[in-house]
């Protein structure tokens, strides 16, 4: 943790865990033993050493509120360990000092971070300081010495060293690689130092040293410093629970006297020791558990595992947090600084949904939308240029920057789709212009969609207004920037080119981004059908006298055996198939120019989010036939724009 | 203990199970809403805790199951969502806790009363503690929808084979011998 945002969030997110284990501890306390009790704080001590994920929370609306009062915060202090437009994101639990402090806010987390070191020096001091009295102790007697082997032998415990020292309140242990049994007198009543060494077998204060390190990072919370101490009263009844199990008829009794006899004793509690006594009000408690030991119902474990499953996930995975449309519509410049954190907060998850959203904010003009699927290190120019705007909503960027002239009610097609070798993506986002003859003409926007913070847009060059039809567009392979692949050989030139065409699926499974186009807010969007159009043009340098064909194999490798069908090529015939091998053969006109265009196209329901099952198409073989006889294999590989 | 008391508290039992198994909607109104299956099985408690104590304990989680699923059955008629998820998890594990301890009761009484309903009823008792916790984790089921719909199928089965052995344990109640209630009322005896 760097600044006091990251550790807000970090210890409410615990609170809010803390108290959920709370009410479920307290609907249960008659029904589920101390075993339990105790142990569902481990859920606590997990979500205690994780840091709260950027992206999941236990609450979301935590995220947001605390992200929109530290963007309120901060917007007029100039902070050396909060930047605005980086979301709050905690890298892990302990707090560390980066810069040195100049705001109020740095120096707030400045004295918190004080604060963890006094506490955990407090805790070494107290633990040194009862060392050193330790060592003044004197040595047990003979008696009491074989009074406790004894006691181990029958319950198959492990001794341990001991020292009378006087003036003690209770007995305790101390230490964690050589503990002590420190008593107060030799008349001790061996449950009590069957209740310390029970402590000893079942490491109790490794664990308490493991709580009061957790506590002090989470010092200055009153709630934590509650639960904490709950923590180690409960460590405490289970403590009993295991003595009791031991203890047989009248001895349960005696035990619950001894308790009660201490219920007026002062405790102070100390890391790295464990004590039977701790304090009037939890004594209270733990004589009742007592009172249940025998009537907690037989036979629970399995539903005690399977609740602890049940909170498990909430607390540690927690939930994505994602905003309605509502959230990035805001009216007022106030509303504007939670709208711009909801933006933060809600990163696209998938390319299809940054591509989506990133079209969306173009279509409508919404800066809001645009925030979302870009970097963060454009939102400090978005939100300044949103504010500078003296009417109009907040949000609306309107045509500047955006498109003037786009018709916005048909949505947006995405064309030329090619996967790079780093993991993202190019294509190109069609939008259909004005003026509204009978048929559209287009906006071309080639893109770029990578992974950073999520998955983002990044316009990667001119805006490029052309009189290609938009229907159609997408078998239009003269239209935007397919890919091309070429060779030529003894009888001519061959190019293919290739184009990837996607649609974007709303959550009925129907296509999003086009016809019935959908302004849902969706950052984790699917792609749906993936299709292939290949355009091919064969150049003849030598003419045949009958007919001339060509027939294409797409593959992954240029060095690859290429698998081409059977088919007979000496008569007119033209085809595809669903793999991208395509084929025609043309008898020649007596006014040939010597080409040839082949064309066709496939394509799969994809409702992937990733785009893993995207042909993998890096070269093509081509065969070509002069009358009917194969004259020629070229391989086409892909010439680089 | 009156057996033919414990056997009409099973019976309620019985209904009450099938109140919360079954649903049927005319719109957006259930007639046969889940909230009633907790009073009728809040009613069979007191009969039961007076075989098997810790029923006692089970009577405020009726209460608040009663309670929960009534909001959700008003919500439902107004053709209202709640969408509160830390309160949703709460309901779902004092749900899951609620029939896992009421079913072992329920076993607990039947190997007493040397009924063979014993190990089906803690058979089924562990199946649904297992289905419900499968589908109440967030697990991504419309991904693998096999197994989602899997579970359900498997559900419903538990769901009408529960109901049906708590048939057959009141029809055991209802038929013990007289030697087997004499053996248990010694043992109440010397309790």
């Amino acid at each position: 943790m760097t600044n006091i945002w990251d550790f807000l969030l970090q210890t409410l997110s615990v609170s809010l865990t803390a108290g959920l284990i709370w009410i479920v501890k307290a609907i249960f306390e008659d029904k589920l033993s101390p075993r339990w009790q105790y142990g569902v704080w481990s859920i606590l001590a997990l979500r205690l050493m994780l840091p709260v994920q950027s992206t999941r929370y236990i609450f979301p609306k935590l995220a947001l509120w605390m992200e929109t009062l530290k963007a309120s915060a901060e917007k007029t202090l100039h902070s050396a360990f909060t930047e605005i437009y980086t979301p709050i994101k905690p890298s892990n639990v302990f707090p560390w000092l980066i810069e040195k402090p100049i705001s109020i806010t740095d120096w707030l987390f400045t004295a918190y971070f004080v604060g963890v070191f006094f506490f955990l020096l407090r805790y070494l001091l107290t633990y040194l300081r009862l060392r050193n009295l330790l060592r003044k102790g004197r040595p047990v007697s003979v008696a009491l010495q074989q009074r406790m082997e004894e006691l181990c032998q029958k319950h198959q415990l492990k001794p341990c060293r001991t020292a009378v020292i006087d003036g003690l309140e209770s007995a305790f242990v101390c230490g964690v690689f050589r503990p002590i049994l420190a008593v107060p007198s030799e008349e001790l009543d061996e449950k009590i130092m069957l209740h310390e060494l029970i402590h000893l077998k079942h490491s109790d204060i490794p664990q308490g040293i493991f709580w009061s390190i957790l506590r002090a990072l989470h010092w200055c919370n009153p709630w934590m410093h509650f639960v904490f101490d709950r923590i180690g009263n409960d460590m405490e009844s289970l403590c009993d629970q295991r003595v009791l199990e031991r203890l047989e008829g009248e001895e349960r009794r005696e035990y619950g006297v001894i308790l009660l006899n201490m219920a007026n004793r002062r405790y102070a509690r100390t890391s790295g020791t464990s004590s039977i006594s701790n304090g009037g009000r939890n004594i209270a408690r733990r004589i009742a558990a007592i009172v249940r030991f025998k009537k907690y119902p037989q036979g629970m474990a399995l539903v005690s595992i399977c609740i602890i499953i049940l909170m498990l996930f909430p607390a540690i995975t927690g939930q994505a947090a994602s905003f309605g449309k509502e959230y990035f519509t805001p009216d007022t410049a106030k509303e504007l600084t939670r709208s711009m954190a909801a933006a933060r907060l809600t990163r696209c998850a998938t390319p299809a949904g940054a591509i989506d959203t990133y079209a969306q904010g173009l279509l409508t003009g919404n800066a809001l939308y645009i925030a979302a699927a870009t970097p963060l290190s454009s939102h400090k120019t978005l939100e300044e240029t949103m504010r500078s705007k003296e009417f109009g909503t907040v949000f609306y960027l309107g045509s500047a920057g955006l498109l003037e002239d786009v018709s916005a009610n048909r949505g947006y097609q995405i064309i030329d789709l090619i996967p790079q070798e780093d993991g993202s993506y190019y294509a190109t986002l069609v939008f259909a212009r004005y003026p509204a003859e009978e048929t559209m003409k287009t906006i071309l926007i080639p893109i770029r969609i990578f992974q950073q913070d999520g998955w983002v847009v990044e316009e990667i060059g001119e805006r490029v207004r052309t009189e290609h039809a938009y229907d159609g567009i997408a078998m239009n392979l003269k239209a935007g920037t397919p890919r091309r692949f070429t060779a030529t050989g003894k009888y001519g030139t061959v190019t293919t080119s290739l184009r990837f065409i996607c649609d974007i699926v709303n959550e009925e499974n129907g296509m999003k981004n086009y016809e019935g186009y959908s302004d849902s807010f969706t950052p984790n969007a699917a792609f749906g059908t993936i299709s292939t159009e290949f355009e091919t043009y064969y150049q003849c340098v030598e003419s045949p006298k009958e007919t001339v064909a060509l027939q294409l194999f797409p593959l992954e490798d240029p060095k690859e055996k290429s698998a081409f069908s059977e088919i007979d090529l000496s008569q007119p015939i033209a085809g595809h198939s669903s793999n991208g091998e395509h084929w025609e053969c043309r008898e020649i006109p007596t006014d040939w120019d010597g080409s040839l265009i082949t064309s066709g196209g496939s394509g799969y329901r994809s409702g992937d989010k990733n785009l893993n099952n995207l042909p993998q198409i890096n070269a093509f073989s081509a065969k070509i036939f002069c009358d009917g006889e194969e004259v020629e294999e070229l391989t086409l590989t892909e010439v680089q724009p | 203990m009156n057996l033919e008391r414990l056997g009409e508290a099973v019976k309620k039992i019985a209904r009450g199970y099938i109140f919360l198994h079954l649903n049927i909607n005319l719109g957006t109104l259930n007639i046969l809403p889940n909230w009633l299956g907790y009073i009728l099985i809040f009613g069979a408690l007191t009969a039961i805790s007076e075989d098997e104590d810790s029923a006692q304990l089970l009577r405020p989680l009726a209460v608040l199951l009663g309670i929960w699923e009534g909001l959700l059955w008003l919500f439902a008629l107004l053709g209202a969502e709640i969408d509160l998820p830390i309160i949703t998890l709460i309901a779902a594990i004092i749900g899951l806790y609620f029939h896992f301890q009421l079913l072992t009761n329920l076993a607990s009484i039947a190997e007493k009363y040397n009924c063979p309903e014993q190990k089906r009823l803690l058979t089924l008792r562990t199946v649904r503690t297992l289905l419900i916790t499968l589908l109440t984790l967030p697990l991504p089921w419309e991904k693998y929808q096999f197994f989602g719909v899997l579970i359900v199928i498997v559900e419903a089965i538990v769901a009408i084979w529960i109901t049906a052995v708590l048939y057959a344990l009141r029809r055991s109640l209802l038929e013990n011998k007289p030697a087997s209630i004499s053996s248990c009322d010694k043992e109440n005896d010397s309790k």
